[in-house]
């Protein structure tokens, strides 16, 4: 992370290797365009290198830390682009192995993903969906659905605790 | 806001879907409170797995050179603006002010806004730890002057209304001085009084601009920090203003006792 302070580059192909095809996969699911989510990568990684005295590895995982600063940039830029067709969503366990896609820690985070989808029902799914991936407020859901806004936090809550126990004790990220 | 609270509103938190007001008091929180600190870390790692469940898809070959472009370009950036005297490195500059405002500094705050709530105990504690962590920042940081003198303030209002303040100025011997403030309990601000002009009083009654605080948060919070290649030594005082130029908040600088 020091090297990345600096502006290093051997530093920032290190962290681009690792998380640059994560980024750019959330920006196409999420923005729909090769064009949108190239931009999201490149303001990722700024964001990434203004950031990095604020990373703290007894806090968390650098992956946890890169791909929070991604998820937050993308629904940032969905919420002001309200107007914009979005894609239909593609998750991990809907296609096959990407071939040639054997790196250690790349098979590790998609199996945790999968094994965190496969944890919910196909309501909770759809609610973390509206929520993680479209940025809808628990309030716009419940006024969406005419839920209670109190139930849906309750299910966004209890998705979220099936979500971190598929992958208890596995270390993974 | 109290931990019960916190984690009511840390699912939202964590999916990105909290109003930036809440998230604000949310993060404010978690600077002090190591236990919600936890949860929240947890739910963090959580979501980082759902951004790892879209299906993959392979950027564009060129895409690294760009963003190590942008990122050397941006980098190449500060590094030629940056003051003559900074002799400070620029990783250790950025991590003291990151670990001020976010352990150290921020959780001194954390304690005072607590004991408002009449949790005294446990605040004076927790402002005490902050102290002791405030002084391991200066001792450990790589790059800062071991010989920088800090003066701490309290700001108070002249009129003895609303808010209050702290300020915390960084005298560095061989690089740039760096100056911090927060303020705290501004609620009854009008939109025409932001943004906030945040000034250092020399003892020649010389003002220098900090900066401003354009936003505050519910609980009148907000903060600014600067570094100057100019000596800061003959800076006495640090005023907060409105946007109109009236006295909010003021204080007089003295030399930081970490034993305190």
């Amino acid at each position: 992370m020091e090297g990345l302070l600096t502006g290093d580059d051997d530093a920032i192909r290190a962290l681009y290797a690792r998380f640059g095809r994560p980024v750019f996969s959330l920006g196409m699911r999420l923005l729909g365009s090769r064009e949108a989510a190239e931009e999201l990568a490149q303001d990722v990684f700024l964001t990434a290198w203004r950031k990095a005295a604020r990373f703290d590895p007894a806090r968390g995982r650098l992956s946890t830390w890169l791909m929070t600063i991604a998820h937050n940039l993308a629904v940032d830029r969905l919420r002001r682009e309200t107007g914009a067709r979005r894609p239909t969503l593609v998750l991990v366990d809907e296609v096959p192995d990407v071939p040639g896609e054997n790196e250690e820690d790349v098979v590790e985070e998609r199996d945790a993903a999968t094994r965190a989808l496969a944890s919910l029902t196909e309501a909770e799914r759809r609610l973390l969906t509206r929520a993680y991936f479209r940025g809808l407020t628990a309030r716009e859901i419940s006024e969406a659905d005419g839920t209670p806004l109190g139930t849906v936090k309750t299910r966004l809550r209890t998705a979220m605790i099936k979500v971190r126990r598929a992958n208890e004790g596995k270390e993974y990220m | 806001m109290n931990c019960l609270s916190v984690r009511e509103r840390l699912t939202e938190q964590t999916l990105g879907v909290l109003s930036p007001a809440e998230a604000t008091v949310v993060d404010r929180h978690l600077e002090w409170c190591a236990a919600c600190r936890k949860e929240a870390a947890e739910l963090q790692r959580a979501a980082a797995t759902l951004a790892y469940s879209v299906a993959p898809v392979e950027p564009s070959a060129d895409l690294e050179e760009r963003v190590v472009g942008a990122v050397r370009g941006a980098a190449g950036r500060r590094r030629a603006s940056a003051p003559r005297r900074s002799r400070v490195a620029a990783a250790g500059v950025l991590a003291a002010m990151l670990a001020l405002s976010g352990l150290g500094w921020g959780a001194v705050m954390a304690g005072r806004a607590e004991r408002a709530e009449e949790q005294a105990d446990a605040a004076q504690e927790r402002q005490r730890e902050a102290v002791i962590r405030l002084q391991e920042v200066f001792a450990d940081l790589p790059g800062l002057d071991p010989g920088a003198i800090v003066e701490v303030s309290t700001l108070l209002s002249p009129r003895l209304q609303e808010g209050r303040g702290d300020a915390l100025v960084l005298l560095s011997p061989s690089g740039d001085d760096l100056a911090f403030v927060l303020v705290d309990g501004l609620t009854s601000l009008r939109p025409g009084q932001l943004p906030l002009r945040v000034q250092l009083v020399t003892d020649g009654s010389r003002q220098l601009v900090l900066g401003e605080i354009g936003t505050l948060d519910q609980a009148g919070g907000g903060g600014d920090f600067g570094t100057f290649s100019e000596d800061l030594k003959d800076v006495s005082a640090v005023v907060v203003r409105d946007a109109r130029g009236r006295v909010l908040l003021r204080g007089t600088l003295s030399v930081y006792e970490p034993t305190a």
